[in-house]
């Protein structure tokens, strides 16, 4: 009995151990199994988890105008976010939805609805709020409410040149313009940080680290000069109002190496705001015109048909219109009746399209293409931007007889805005071409340029000679459209076109244009401005003539350009009396009238040269003997300082040059500081510095 | 008389001495490379890196003692003392199932007394093996009875089994079932009785397992722990990645990264999954090669114990340390459920290491004592 006993357990002893070794030797396999069949992927899998790759994000670049002033900068902002999970645990839901929708201006049942979504870790209520508010928030101290690092694309001037600057998604990338155009420079290379880490996130001792520094963006400078173009945007915005178009365009540019120095399309918006959530329309905003938008030219084209003809040799002494033109059984006929017979000067100026048609005709359709192409017209003009359309320019063995006339009386072909501009430039300079330009040169963080771009001429036009030519029947449009500019003489294009729109005529309603340039003998600045959709009158042509010239004239003094002293009208005036008046006021008396004046000191006028109520020539100087006395030394003139606190930059700017001081503007926004003060004496042509300062409104 | 005395002078299995030395060893230096970074980032350690490593190096010290202090128990003492042992077992239950029990994960499972953390279900397990030891050498010719053979074990395991319900420690309830079931099949307990045990047990593992949701996870887990690798699987895949990041080789003694916070309770029920990225395939294979080593001669000191009750005593120690190594290592390497079993004489925990000790020190003596019955045995056969 004992003895079976102890059998049964020795037997069942090593059938356990045998149990326990198997068992253990599977496990054995089984850790093979992972370690060496499994072993890569786990190790890879294991890796991925340890190594933590972030990416470090590079600065975009700021878009600046030629002097460095900036129009599009990326600033931090907070992104506010909400954690449900400690919103439930803190049970204040509620009172988030309440306070946030108040500071934020949002819909309280739709951050309630956020706040209460626990199936969700983190949910970002709103991106790149402003810093008020988000110090508001902050005050707040709501449990489950917290902040995100974010960036802003700020825009200081708010919708200044909107559609050249161009706009950014909420992430930075650039959408229209020159952000899109340039994005990638302005975007600059995010860097990498690789490290393994533990999984709180901390360094891992003697862990592997690699970092990448990410490269920030460049600068893009643009050949856009803030001055000019408020000038430019005031007065498109004027016409917009006065007139009531569907859209007016404005360019400035140099003549002679096809710089833009301003480029505005009415109506603009807000860049800072875009309103992202209505595509179409932030899709019409955001186009510039000028330069993505074909339209048939009209009768302004006929300039350049004048100017080809002349240039090739085959232009008439005498053109006789009769109302119409027929070629090939088509018809170009003059709207307004028959001009009768007129020199080429006379049908340009008549906008005689039978005049152009007949131009055209004689020179036949190579030379006519030779020329139109010459222009640059059909094909795209190169300009540094995100848009340029190469309009519409049938080809040339597809074309009849017909089709040239009516071409060459500006109807069948289609062109952009900016080809037009930049094919005036070449008339006005002596027929060379050049590629418009948008963008100066690129700059790093520390405003050095590093790149360059040099004005790019394509061609010659027409020659020199007939440059000169076509000049004088510009100028005979300036005079008889009274284009004035005081101390400037100025030559002019005008011209209108049927509007079309989805592809079919508007009734009563045009596209005009109107260009000048100025000085008219040593041409530097060509403005053009189009009022597209404005009401067709009589007098359509020259519809946007006066904001070209106001805008030509600030452009003009903006730029330094010194008056033509011979050129000053022979208008005059009465002086009127300002003795007894203070310094400024005895000054701006003179300066509303036309009269310049010079003076000895400072406090009240003692006496004035010319007296009361004589008649002199406008601009000329009245000299006021002053109350105090300056000391000055002999053979300079003295001027007082004027007091340029509050100002912005083009009043500043306006303000100094009035007074016959060198404006040196530092910074941007509205007057700070001025050296040296308002009131000091100082010689004529001496430098003013004026410190701006910019004030950030809250950017919603 | 003599006889006895001549018992006493017979030698220890001195590879069962050195191979647990052995293991300590391993087990202490892989406690310090697997705590170290987590202790020293801890304020529950007050960021001593050296924190766990000095608890253990003193559990290890205390354990030694206690080694020592049984190797020269005559372990027959423990026969009377079964119930005493049982009395301390249950009143060590119950009391951590009172505010003096420190509550961790949902489960209180530790007890401190004199500043040490004791879990009483590793006293229990001993108290089981004692019981059952001298139950079957008691009943050694009834065994094949159901009310003397298999009920008495039974009937001490179900009050434990209630008891650790109630911390709850399923895992030690999944071990002690095992252990008893074992011990009364080695004390040969009749075949069918055996069977009928088994189904109910299967059966009443299958209510325990899906009486709670979470115990349901973790068994689909277990079948993929990819399956929801945030949750449920993840402490099983960060195993996995242990064990696959270490290849054939392993990283080197402490350049692993799985424990930097990556493998929760890397110290403890995981470090199977440290030493395989550690010491690779080899370092793992190594230890559970010293772990058949030990159980080999553990079943061989139960073979030659000088009586039934040294033969119980050996056996339920050492199928209690054969079903800890093949739980532990099966839940690392995905092979079984996840439970927390800890792995003898390696994982992190001084009360589990003591206890460890103290039945090897009682293995010892009954070598001691088995042997010298051997020897005079094959002595007396040459003589005859």
């Amino acid at each position: 009995m004992a003895n079976s006993h102890v059998l049964i357990t020795r037997k069942r002893l090593l059938v356990l151990l045998l149990i326990l070794i198997i068992l253990i030797i599977l496990l054995m396999t089984r850790v093979g199994y992972w370690s060496l069949w499994r072993g890569e992927d786990l190790k890879a899998q294991a890796e991925s988890q340890w190594v933590k790759d972030i990416e470090v994000s590079a600065k975009r670049g700021s878009i600046m105008d030629r002097n460095q002033q900036i129009l599009a900068q990326s600033a931090a902002a907070d992104t506010v976010v909400l954690l449900p999970e400690k919103i439930e645990k803190a049970q204040n839901a509620n009172e988030i939805a309440d306070q946030l929708s108040q500071i934020l201006g949002l819909d309280r049942n739709d951050i309630y609805e956020k706040a209460t979504n626990t199936d969700k870790k983190e949910i970002w209520l709103k991106r790149q709020i402003s810093t008020e508010q988000s110090e508001q928030i902050e005050a707040l101290g709501l449990e489950g409410v917290a902040f995100r690092d974010d960036v802003k694309r700020f825009y200081p001037n708010k919708d200044f040149a909107a559609q050249v600057i161009g706009y950014t998604t909420l992430d930075g990338e650039g959408q229209t313009g020159i952000e899109r155009r340039y994005n990638t420079t302005l975007a600059g290379r995010a860097g990498r940080q690789v490290a393994e880490t533990a999984k709180d996130g901390s360094g891992v001792p003697n862990g592997q680290e690699m970092m990448i520094q990410p490269q920030d963006g460049l600068n893009v400078v643009l050949t856009i000069d803030e001055i000019t173009q408020s000038f430019l945007e005031s007065a498109c915005k004027e016409l917009y109002e006065s007139q009531a178009p569907e859209s007016v365009q404005g360019l400035v540019m140099d003549v002679t190496n096809g710089e833009i120095l301003a480029m505005a399309n009415i109506p603009e918006f807000d860049l800072n705001s875009p309103p992202r959530e209505d595509a179409e329309a932030l899709s019409a905003l955001s186009t510039n015109v000028i330069t993505a938008t074909a339209y048939e030219p009209g009768n302004i084209f006929g300039i350049f048909t004048a100017a080809a003809a002349i240039d090739s040799g085959s232009a008439a002494g005498e053109y006789s219109c009769t109302g119409s033109f027929a070629t090939d059984g088509d018809v170009v006929s003059c709207l307004n009746g028959a001009h009768g017979t007129q020199t080429l000067t006379d049908a340009v100026l008549d906008h005689c399209s039978v005049g152009a048609a007949m131009q055209a005709n004689a020179m036949g359709r190579d030379v006519f293409y030779q020329y139109v192409k010459g222009f640059g017209f059909g094909s795209e003009t190169g300009i540094d931007f995100s848009s340029d359309t190469a309009g519409s320019l049938a080809e040339k063995r597809y074309i009849r007889n017909a089709d040239v006339a009516a071409m060459g009386a500006g109807e069948g072909l289609e062109i952009s805005q900016i080809q037009l501009a930049s094919a005036a430039c070449a008339l006005i300079n002596g027929g060379t071409l050049y590629t418009p330009k948008l963008v100066l040169g690129l700059s790093d963080a520390e405003g050095n340029m590093v790149e360059s771009y040099e004005p790019e001429v394509r061609g010659q036009s027409v020659t020199a000679e007939t440059s000169a030519q076509v000049r004088t029947i510009m100028e005979a449009r300036a005079k008889e459209d009274g284009i004035s500019l005081t101390g400037y003489s100025a030559g002019a294009i005008s011209g209108s076109a049927v509007q079309h729109k989805d592809g079919a005529v508007v009734a009563d309603k045009a596209v005009a244009t109107y260009i000048a340039y100025a000085p008219a003998d040593d041409p530097k600045y060509m403005v053009m401005i189009t009022a597209t959709g404005v009401t067709a009158t009589d007098s359509v042509e020259s519809v946007c003539a006066p904001y070209v010239q106001n805008t030509l004239l600030g452009t003009l003094k903006n730029g330094n350009i010194m008056p033509d002293e011979t050129l000053q009208p022979e208008e005059t005036v009465t002086v009127p009396n300002v003795v007894g008046m203070e310094l400024q006021e005895a000054r701006d008396a003179l300066a509303d009238i036309g009269l310049q004046s010079s003076y000895d000191g400072s406090g009240s006028v003692v006496s004035q040269f010319p007296t009361a109520a004589t008649e002199v020539h406008k601009n000329s100087t009245v000299a006021l003997t002053m109350e105090t006395k300056a000391i000055q030394p002999e053979g300079t003139e003295m001027v007082t300082v004027p007091d340029f606190t509050g100002m912005d930059m083009t009043q500043a700017k306006n303000t100094a040059i009035a007074s016959g001081l060198v404006f040196v503007a530092r910074g941007n926004g509205v007057v700070q500081e001025q050296s040296p003060a308002a009131g000091t004496q100082v010689s004529r042509g001496s430098s003013i510095v004026v410190d701006f300062k910019l004030q950030i409104a809250a950017a919603q | 008389m003599q006889k006895k005395s001549i018992l006493q002078k017979g030698s220890i299995d001195y590879s069962i001495l050195i191979v647990t030395l052995i293991l300590i060893a391993y087990g202490v230096i892989m406690v310090f490379s697997a705590s170290y970074y987590m202790a020293q980032s801890s304020a529950e350690y007050d960021y001593d890196g050296l924190a766990l490593f000095k608890k253990q190096l003193i559990g290890a010290a205390i354990g030694l003692v206690a080694m020592i202090f049984f190797m020269f128990f005559d372990y027959k003492k423990l026969f009377k003392l079964r119930y005493i042992l049982l009395a301390v077992a249950g009143i060590f239950l119950i009391a951590v199932l009172t505010s003096a029990g420190t509550n961790l994960n949902g489960s209180s499972r530790w007890i401190r007394v004199f500043g040490i953390s004791i879990q009483p279900a590793e006293i229990a397990k001993f108290a089981l093996i004692v019981f059952i030891a001298a139950s079957v050498y008691i009943n050694r010719n009834r065994m094949n009875t159901l009310r003397h053979g298999i009920l008495p074990p039974l009937l001490v395991l179900a009050p434990i089994c209630i008891l650790l319900y109630f911390q709850p420690n399923y895992s030690a309830i999944l071990i002690l079932c095992a252990l008893t079931f074992i011990m009364i099949f080695v004390g040969g307990a009749k075949g069918w009785h055996l069977a009928a045990i088994g189904g109910i047990g299967a059966v009443g593992l299958f209510v325990l397992m899906f009486q709670k949701g979470y115990r349901v996870a973790r068994v689909t887990s277990f079948m993929d722990p990819w399956q929801d690798p945030t949750g449920d699987g993840y402490q099983v895949i960060q195993a996995l990645y242990g064990i696959g990041s270490g290849g054939l080789f392993g990283q080197g003694i402490g350049n692993g990264t799985q424990k930097l916070s990556w493998l929760p309770y890397g110290e403890s029920d995981f470090i199977f999954s440290i030493i395989a990225e550690e010491l690779g395939l080899v370092g793992a294979v190594l230890l559970l090669a010293l772990f058949i080593f030990l159980i080999y001669r553990g079943i061989k000191v139960a073979a030659t114990a000088p009586d039934l009750f040294g033969t119980m005593l050996a056996t339920g120690i050492i199928t209690l340390i054969g079903l800890q190594v093949i739980v532990n290592v099966g839940v690392v390497t995905a092979s079984l459920p996840p439970t927390g079993v800890s792995l003898p004489f390696i994982s992190y925990g001084s009360s589990s290491l003591i206890i460890f000790m103290s039945m090897i020190g009682i293995l010892l003596n009954i070598s001691k004592q088995g042997r010298r019955i051997m020897m005079a045995g094959s002595a007396a056969r040459r003589k005859a």
